[in-house]
């Protein structure tokens, strides 16, 4: 694609809007420095990429360049924006903008219509950037060897590998730092382990196996066992190893001392039973069971109901024999009485019916009551044993025998199990209070259920009592979890010491490795990640230095030295660039990510092209490796903005890189828009690249409301003229010089042309893309008589468009010389208008 | 500000694969550790570093709830 127009407004040094026509094949634009020459590269950049490499690339806070796109007098209402014209030859054309608020949001824009991203998004992703900067340029050679890296990557299309690159080392360099807590404390263990190992002669062979990660597990507990049965004398059985180790080291302990200073940990089983019992009394006093209980409490009532019952059904009999008497008291019985205890006995054995069996709902209450004692007295006992060691510890005549083990020196920690076990005291005192109000209320229900005598109040006290209990557990709990993490450290180190002290510390050891077996495999399995990082880091460094030495290699170097003979001249000292290297080690290895630039002086090598070369060479190295960057992968850009390319450089090489530049316009097809600080390079530029026929800029001054544009001639017209009458007047032209003769009078026709539509007409007329019938127009339109414009025409005609010519075209010196003529007649006509 | 670096993205559907399928295609050549063939396709993103820390802390939780299940 070709960038046809652009149009700025409100970005950086334009402020009120101004536009841009592009020549398909040269744009030069001269001025001074800060007219504002570099916020036109910047402006597509922007609009392409939503930054510019100056941001990007700078050091800069971000303080400094908050706010720094927008022009500063710009309306702070309004949206600044860039809008680009683009166009592949002979395709329809694409009109982009980018608008910018203050606030920093951007829109896009195509054809008018919102976008996300631009629709070339794809195939622009892999290519270099269409700019030759600069400010850009020493990022590429005058800095660290990694920088350069980073450099080169960019501008071969590499920048999405590269932070993919820097993703992964960063990943793989450390990898801890993005595991999970719980995984990086197993593998904090596993050192420790190793270190332990290290201290034990008789377990190297273990460590050696250790260092296999997972691989070597299998023989890392091989080793553990075969150790184990040294330490016991023979071989075990494997179920039975285990307790075995445990026994002859608490044995061996208790000779001089039996216990711990810690919480006891429970076993997984009590661990179960623990859990279990909570969930049964948890489950015990359940709203149903207060309303089994309550019925109970009820069948009392129940006794009489039956009694009165039985009492109404053998009343009822002794008045079907004597209906005239009352059964009881032998008072005569009206008929209204005899259905009044008709109805009375009917209502009792309903009521007698509707009671659920009491003797079911006594042996659910019951049992349930039972249960509950029975789990509370269990659920005790585990939660005190808890504290069993911790308490003896720090008791008479135990605590001598601690600080015994302790030995000196170890007073602190000694004094934080004697707090800790001072703080549980109570919360264990309180545990087992609430536990004895608990079963001396279910004690009370159990006696009551006994006796027949129940009463709600009984079960509701239990139910109080039992969540009391269950509160002082949960507390208990949270307590006991605070004094194992307080004691972990203490514990360790008494544990240690009983073992210096028993010589029990390698089966310790032993028994500790053998207990954390699933652990320790684990361990060594998140092992085999972490350390398979340093691997893929090796992988990550191999593979882009092959993708960066590919493109160094396939046309990268060829291409930078194409350009860089270029420029050169031919009195130019012998000390040159001499190509691009990825350093290796000794291994075959590519470096971490260097480039090294490579130069040499006449035929010897240097250390460094960056070292040595002059600062106007280096200046020329980068402009090549930019230019043949951008050539290798242009991705879907045509254009190419090169922004000040002049920089200290004598006026012959100079003079070569126009030569540079008309071969990337004319022979590689490129189209150029070219900045410079030098106005009068910019018209060197001009007269190099004439037969192109581009667009010369000049910004001539610098306004608040931003720079003042003046478009210049490319060529002037009389220059063209006399150029097309010298190659009809030389003999011995070829076919290709006269039909640069046909060029030339074509392009000052066009030039004329358009210089009478400005100045007679008022019109603004471009001379670019003009065809024969234009220019007959404003011929017509300016005055020019009818047999004036045909003879210009005529000459035209035949050169309209030297790259589509007639079939039976060819260049004919007498039409150049007839052309030239009515031109000049032309521009007289002109001048008298005037 | 929009960062045309936070906009650029790997194309794994089109027919011609992206300089970045390519460079990762390199290191998958080189290795055949499923962690790091996991972590090589958790690149394929615009930003990768928070979906290869994501991957990674996915294949360690993977490990560590084996143990759970065990």
């Amino acid at each position: 694609m070709n960038v046809r127009r652009l149009r700025i407004a409100g970005f950086r040094g334009f402020n009120s809007e101004r536009e841009f026509l592009f020549s398909d094949r040269v744009t030069v634009i001269g001025a001074p420095n800060s007219y504002g020459k570099t916020s036109i590269s910047e402006a597509m950049e922007f609009l392409l990429y939503g930054s510019t490499s100056k941001v990007d690339l700078g050091d800069y806070s971000k303080e400094e360049y908050r706010g720094c796109y927008r022009n500063v007098h710009f309306p702070q209402d309004s949206s600044a924006f860039i809008e680009a014209t683009l166009s592949r030859p002979g395709d329809r054309e694409t009109v982009l903008r980018i608008e910018l608020d203050a606030n920093g949001t951007t829109r896009r824009f195509v054809d008018g219509d919102q976008v996300d991203r631009w629709p070339f998004h794809d195939t622009s992703a892999g290519a270099a950037r269409p700019f030759v900067l600069q400010h850009a340029l020493k990022y590429l050679l005058l800095v660290s060897p990694a920088e350069r890296f980073q450099g080169f990557a960019r501008l071969v299309g590499l920048n999405q590998v590269e932070s993919c690159v820097q993703a992964l080392l960063a990943l793989c360099t450390k990898p801890t730092a993005t595991i999970p807590e719980e995984a990086r404390e197993l593998l904090e263990k596993l050192d420790k382990l190793r270190e332990r190992l290290a201290s034990l002669g008789p377990l190297k062979k273990a460590l050696s196996a250790s260092k296999k990660g997972s691989s070597g597990a299998e023989a890392f507990f091989a080793a553990i066992e075969e150790r184990s049965d040294g330490l016991l004398g023979g071989p075990s059985i494997p179920g039975e190893r285990l307790q075995k180790l445990v026994d002859a080291r608490d044995l061996a302990n208790s000779r001089v001392y039996a216990g711990g200073v810690n919480i006891r940990p429970l076993a997984p089983d009590d661990r179960a039973s623990l859990a279990s019992a909570q969930r049964t009394l948890i489950n015990s006093v359940t709203p149903s069971f207060l309303d089994d209980y309550g019925r109970l409490a009820a069948s009392a009532a129940v006794d009489i109901l039956r009694r009165r019952t039985t009492l109404l059904e053998i009343g009822q009999a002794l008045l079907g024999e004597h209906p005239a008497e009352c059964p009881l008291c032998e008072q005569p019985m009206t008929g209204d009485l005899r259905q009044h205890v008709k109805e009375r006995h009917a209502a009792a054995a309903a009521e007698l019916e509707r009671m659920a069996p009491v003797s079911q709902i006594r042996t659910r209450v019951e049992r349930v009551v039972h249960t509950a004692q029975q789990e509370l007295g269990r659920h005790l006992e585990l939660l005190e044993g808890q504290l069993t060691d911790l308490l003896a510890a720090t008791q008479a005549p135990n605590d001598a025998k601690v600080r015994a083990v302790f030995g000196e020196g170890h007073e602190g920690i000694l004094s934080i199990v004697r707090e800790t076990a001072t703080a549980m005291r109570p919360r264990l005192q309180a545990l087992q209070d609430a536990a004895a109000r608990t079963v001396a209320a279910l004690a009370t229900c159990d006696t009551a259920l006994i006796s027949g005598n129940p009463h709600l109040s009984q079960a509701e006290e239990a139910g109080q009592a039992l969540d009391a209990y269950l509160a002082a557990a949960a507390d208990y709990a949270t307590r006991t979890n605070e004094a194992e993490s307080a004691l972990a450290g203490p514990s360790q180190i008494f544990r240690q010491s009983l073992d210096a002290a028993a010589g029990t510390a390698e089966l310790s050891t032993v028994i500790n490795l053998l207990q954390r077996r699933h652990q320790i495999e684990l361990a060594l399995r998140l092992e085999d990640v972490v350390v398979g990082l340093k691997a893929l880091k090796t992988f990550v460094q191999q593979a882009l230095g092959e993708t960066m030495e590919a493109v160094m290699n396939t046309d990268l170097t060829a291409s930078v030295m194409r350009w860089y003979t270029m420029i050169k001249t031919t009195g130019d000292p012998q000390v040159h660039f001499s190509g691009f290297a990825l350093p290796r080690t000794k291994a075959g290895e590519f470096k971490a990510r260097t480039i090294a630039v490579k130069a040499s002086s006449y035929g010897v090598d240097l250390a460094s092209a960056v070292s040595s070369l002059s600062e106007s060479k280096l200046n020329a190295l980068g402009l090549c490796v930019s230019i043949a960057s951008a050539l290798r992968a242009p991705g879907p850009w045509g254009f190419l903005i090169i922004d000040d390319p002049i920089q200290s450089w004598d006026d012959e090489h100079e003079t070569q890189f126009v030569d540079v530049l008309r071969t990337l316009a004319a022979s590689e097809g490129r189209q150029l828009i070219v900045l410079s600080h030098k106005t009068s390079w910019a018209k060197q530029v001009c007269q190099g690249c004439r037969s192109l026929n581009g667009i010369h800029y000049e910004l001539t001054g610098y306004r608040k409301d931003g720079p003042v544009v003046v478009e210049r001639e490319w060529c002037p017209f009389d220059h063209r003229i006399r150029e097309a009458e010298s190659i009809a007047a030389d003999t011995g032209a070829t076919s290709d010089r006269l039909q640069q003769g046909e060029e030339e009078l074509r392009l000052a026709a066009c030039q004329l042309s358009a210089q009478i539509a400005r100045e007679t007409l008022h019109r603004i007329t471009s001379p670019h893309n003009m065809n024969s019938a234009d220019v007959r127009a404003i011929l017509n339109e300016g005055g020019a008589s009818a047999e004036l414009v045909d003879r210009i025409a005529q000459a035209f005609v035949s050169a309209d468009d030297a790259h589509h010519l007639p079939k039976n075209y060819q260049a004919n010196r007498e039409r150049i010389s007839r052309g030239c003529n009515a031109l000049r007649e032309a521009k007289k006509l002109l001048k008298d208008k005037r | 500000m929009e960062d045309a670096k936070k906009s650029e993205s790997a194309n794994p559907t089109g027919p011609e694969p992206s300089t970045l399928e390519r460079f990762l295609a390199t290191v998958a050549e080189k290795t055949n550790d499923p962690v790091h063939l996991r972590l090589l396709r958790a690149c394929r993103v615009s930003q990768p570093t928070p979906a290869l820390e994501a991957e990674l802390q996915a294949i360690v939780r993977e490990i560590l709830n084996e143990r759970s299940a065990s």
